[in-house]
């Protein structure tokens, strides 16, 4: 029950905190790669159009090679059936001209031109011959010539045709008629050699990132590209992305080629890095339960293993909270204040218990005071002897009428005239006792007769101030009264005994305040052992603002006075 | 004491550096003097010579250096009609040192560059090495008085005077001057009288690889020097060998041993920079 509780809460913990996240991050991805897909696009449409301006630069530069025809020496050297060094000499000049100015040094590999008079020069062979029969015959020449337009033409696919066949094998060769300026015949082709990673350096330079490759490529090998469409073709992040650019020269183009996987890469790594949110979510959002769960459940389950014990009446149990939660705290104080209270209740209960028990116990000692009775009945005893019949009737029947007030068949509340009578009858049993050195006077207001109280209240305190007051000093009255006010029902039993030491009324009297203190001692040996009975039995029963007030001065004598609340 | 000595260290040292000709060739010794120059500041260095190859332009040079008191100075002498000139500079207390050719006879204190007898006699070893069959062989030299010249020529002719196939048929003088190196050998292209060449100096060289370009020429060609077309002449099959002298080294070498008599220290005669041999197999990289 309690793991499907933190179950179902971590999932709904989970759910709360991933949902928004993976919307969010759903639309963002969408928002994205849109983004991406565009962006990719100009991009490769810039850098595309930068590379093939640079490129067209190249071209023209290389283009400008051809105005080599206007020299005087290149004219004469072409026209010319046999050899002329000078020309060729001002022609290697040229060249060399060329290559140090004109164009990129590095990229020029060799400058060739065949003359259709069989006479040919190169940078690097210098002057040779070809027999013209044969030049007509080699097919780039062929291509040259046959070619309408005045443009650079490639010839790299026939570079073995090469007289010497020293270029490399990747060499790019473009070629060009030359005019006579005037007559605008033919009198030759010229062609230049290239390192194809020298114009490579055209699309390498790109700033930035380029992802995807580059290559120029050309109309010349429509047997691998089979066609070549003039503008760029976009489909979606899947396909890739193809751009063809044209460059003014020859069918040369741009190819620009970005595969799917290049263009959805900065896309993974989103979607990684989503996952890794995503991850490190859950385990933040299980690690946040933890720590709550730990805060707020633990200390719960704690309280209530406490509750379990206090249940099971183990009050000694204490709640302990390590957190600074308030509203913790106070359940932790609410708790032990409880069972603090509790505990304390159940000692006072305990002992009251016991008080009871015990009170009652003297009670029903009291009801059948063995010594009284023995008395009582020796007196009878010699009373029959002395044939006093008259008298033991009297005694006889005070008894018996003390004892079946006193019993009462077992009930704890009686009335003030029951009590009185009751009173009267132990009195009248105790003057046939004591005859002449014991007096009495009984006095109840009419208002009270009727109310009622606990048995065996006044009795007790009427025999001490028989025994200790009365019979100490020899002879001597006792004058009981019953008054009542609204609230209080009061009795008054007033001697004039031998009355107390200031030390003896002292020592009664913090016995009296004592009065809830249970008295391991239980006899009845003691002076004011009766008092203190009376005393803890009526604020048992009443409460502890009644009882007992004890007045008394040694020699003239002691009031007692009884408080009760009136009981009508 | 502390004194002079600050006062010594305070004052620039005036030195001064003449070519035979200003030609390309030098730009590199020109880097390393300049370089050596450049870690010291008290050295004032001054570089200078003839714009053609001119004995008594050089002298002229060198005297008006002498006259302005510097403190060393460091000559190709175009002839030995600087003798003099070098023997008077001693006389005014400037020491002087010969690089790329020596004065051997005048009181110059040191000569630093190629042992040209010794680099003559390796090209005779070249040619020998790479020719067969009766060949003809014409030298060419910027001229005959300059003695880097003559020694190398002597060195040459004593290599091959074992080979019997190997003649020397002409030396041609060709003043450093492209124009007169171009008509000269055009000469012997014309009467067909050689079938191998050797250039002993740097500027007949390129002439020679262009020419045999123009020409359509395939007689083997053997060149002093690192020059450019030198270079691409060895690519392209032209030339077989070349003989590389060290001329950066002559221009450090050259400041250190001008310090060193500045201050009154002894130096050896001869720095023999080395020279270096290359063939189209063993063009070194940076000559690419």
């Amino acid at each position: 029950m309690k793991g499907s509780i933190r179950l179902k809460l971590i999932l709904l913990f989970i759910a709360i905190g991933l949902v928004p996240l993976v919307v969010v991050v759903s639309i963002s991805y969408l928002v994205y790669a849109d983004n991406l897909l565009s962006i990719t696009v100009k991009i490769a449409e810039y850098n595309s159009e930068w590379v093939v301006e640079n490129i067209e630069k190249f071209f023209r530069n290389i283009d400008r090679t051809s105005t080599i025809i206007d020299s005087k020496s290149a004219n004469s050297f072409l026209r010319q059936e046999y050899d002329t060094p000078t020309d060729a000499w001002n022609l290697l000049t040229l060249f060399g001209l060329y290559e140090s100015s004109l164009l990129d040094a590095t990229a020029l590999q060799n400058i060739t031109i065949i003359g259709l008079n069989g006479k040919c020069i190169s940078s690097r062979d210098g002057f040779y011959r070809l027999e013209p029969r044969v030049i007509r015959t080699l097919p780039s020449i062929d291509a040259i010539l046959e070619n309408e337009a005045d443009q650079l033409l490639d010839l790299s696919q026939r570079i073995p045709e090469y007289r010497k066949n020293r270029a490399v094998m990747e060499t790019v060769r473009l070629g060009k008629k030359l005019y006579d300026e005037t007559t605008l015949e033919v009198l030759g082709i010229l062609m230049l050699d290239f390192y194809p990673e020298e114009i490579a350096k055209y699309y390498r330079n790109v700033k930035g990132d380029i992802i995807g490759r580059m290559e120029l490529v050309n109309d010349s090998r429509r047997s691998v590209y089979v066609s070549l469409p003039r503008t760029y073709s976009v489909s979606s992040l899947r396909d890739g992305l193809t751009i063809y650019k044209p460059i003014l020269y020859d069918g040369w183009y741009l190819r620009y080629r970005i595969s799917s996987e290049q263009m959805q890469e900065p896309l993974q790594s989103v979607v990684t890095l989503t996952l890794f949110i995503l991850l490190v979510s859950v385990l933040l959002i299980i690690a946040a339960f933890f720590f709550i769960s730990n805060q707020i459940i633990r200390p719960l389950q704690i309280l209530r293993t406490h509750m379990t014990k206090a249940a099971g009446g183990d009050f000694s149990t204490r709640f302990e909270v390590t957190s600074d939660d308030q509203v913790l705290i106070g359940l932790r104080n609410s708790f032990n204040t409880m069972v603090y209270d509790l505990e304390n209740l159940m000692k006072q209960k305990e002992s009251e218990h016991a008080n009871y028990l015990q009170a009652h116990f003297q009670m029903l000692q009291q009801q059948i005071n063995p010594h009284f009775l023995y008395n009582t009945l020796d007196t009878i005893v010699w009373m029959t002897y002395e044939k006093r019949s008259e008298e033991v009737i009297e005694l006889v029947e005070a008894l018996s009428t003390f004892f079946r007030l006193n019993l009462s068949r077992g009930a704890e509340i009686v009335s003030v005239a029951d009590a009185i009578l009751c009173l009267r009858s132990y009195l009248s049993v105790q003057k046939m006792r004591y005859a002449e050195s014991l007096h009495y006077e009984i006095e109840v207001a009419d208002t009270v007769r009727n109310d009622k109280l606990l048995k065996l209240v006044l009795q007790p305190i009427v025999e001490n101030a028989l025994y200790h007051g009365i019979r100490e000093k020899g002879a001597g009255t006792i004058e009981i009264s019953a008054t009542g006010t609204e609230e209080l029902l009061t009795f008054t039993v007033r001697d004039d005994g031998a009355g107390l030491t200031p030390d003896r009324l002292t020592e009664i009297r913090t016995m009296l305040a004592a009065s809830d203190e249970y008295d391991q001692d239980g006899g009845g040996k003691s002076h004011g052992f009766g008092l203190r009975n009376v005393q803890r039995r009526i604020q048992l029963y009443y409460g502890s603002e009644y009882g007992l007030t004890i007045e008394s001065q040694h020699g003239v004598g002691t009031v007692v006075t009884v408080a009760l609340p009136r009981v009508r | 004491m502390l004194l002079l000595s600050t006062t010594i260290a305070a004052e620039m040292l005036d030195f001064v550096i003449i070519y035979p000709v200003l030609h390309p060739f030098f730009s590199s010794t020109s880097q390393g003097a300049r370089a050596e120059a450049a870690r010291r500041s008290d050295v004032n260095l001054s570089i200078t010579g003839p714009s053609t190859q001119s004995p008594k332009d050089q002298i002229t040079l060198m005297e008006r250096y002498i006259a302005q008191g510097v403190d060393a100075i460091a000559i190709g002498p175009a002839d030995d009609s600087l003798r003099a000139t070098i023997d008077s500079a001693i006389e005014a207390n400037i020491p002087v040192i010969c690089i790329d050719t020596d004065a051997p006879d005048s009181k110059r204190a040191a000569y630093i560059g190629t042992d040209n007898y010794e680099a003559g006699f390796e090209m005779g070893r070249q040619v020998a090495r790479h020719v067969t069959g009766a060949t003809r062989i014409i030298i060419s030299v910027s001229n005959l008085r300059t003695r880097n010249m003559t020694e190398r020529v002597a060195g040459f002719t004593d290599a091959v005077a074992d080979h019997d196939n190997i003649t020397i048929v002409a030396i041609v003088e060709g003043m450093a001057t492209s124009e007169t190196i171009y008509k000269k050998i055009e000469d012997h292209i014309e009467q067909q009288d050689f079938n191998a060449i050797v250039t002993m100096d740097a500027e007949s060289g390129p002439m020679v690889v262009r020419m045999w370009k123009a020409w359509g020429l395939d007689h083997p060609v053997f060149c002093f020097d690192d020059r450019r077309l030198v270079i691409e002449g060895l690519n392209d099959g032209i030339v077989r060998v070349a003989i590389i002298q060290n001329q950066y080294a002559w221009g450090t070498e050259a400041v250190k041993t001008m310090i060193a008599l500045s201050r009154g220290e002894t130096v050896p005669d001869f720095i023999d920079t080395g020279i270096r041999v290359v063939t189209p197999e063993s063009i070194p990289d940076h000559l690419r």
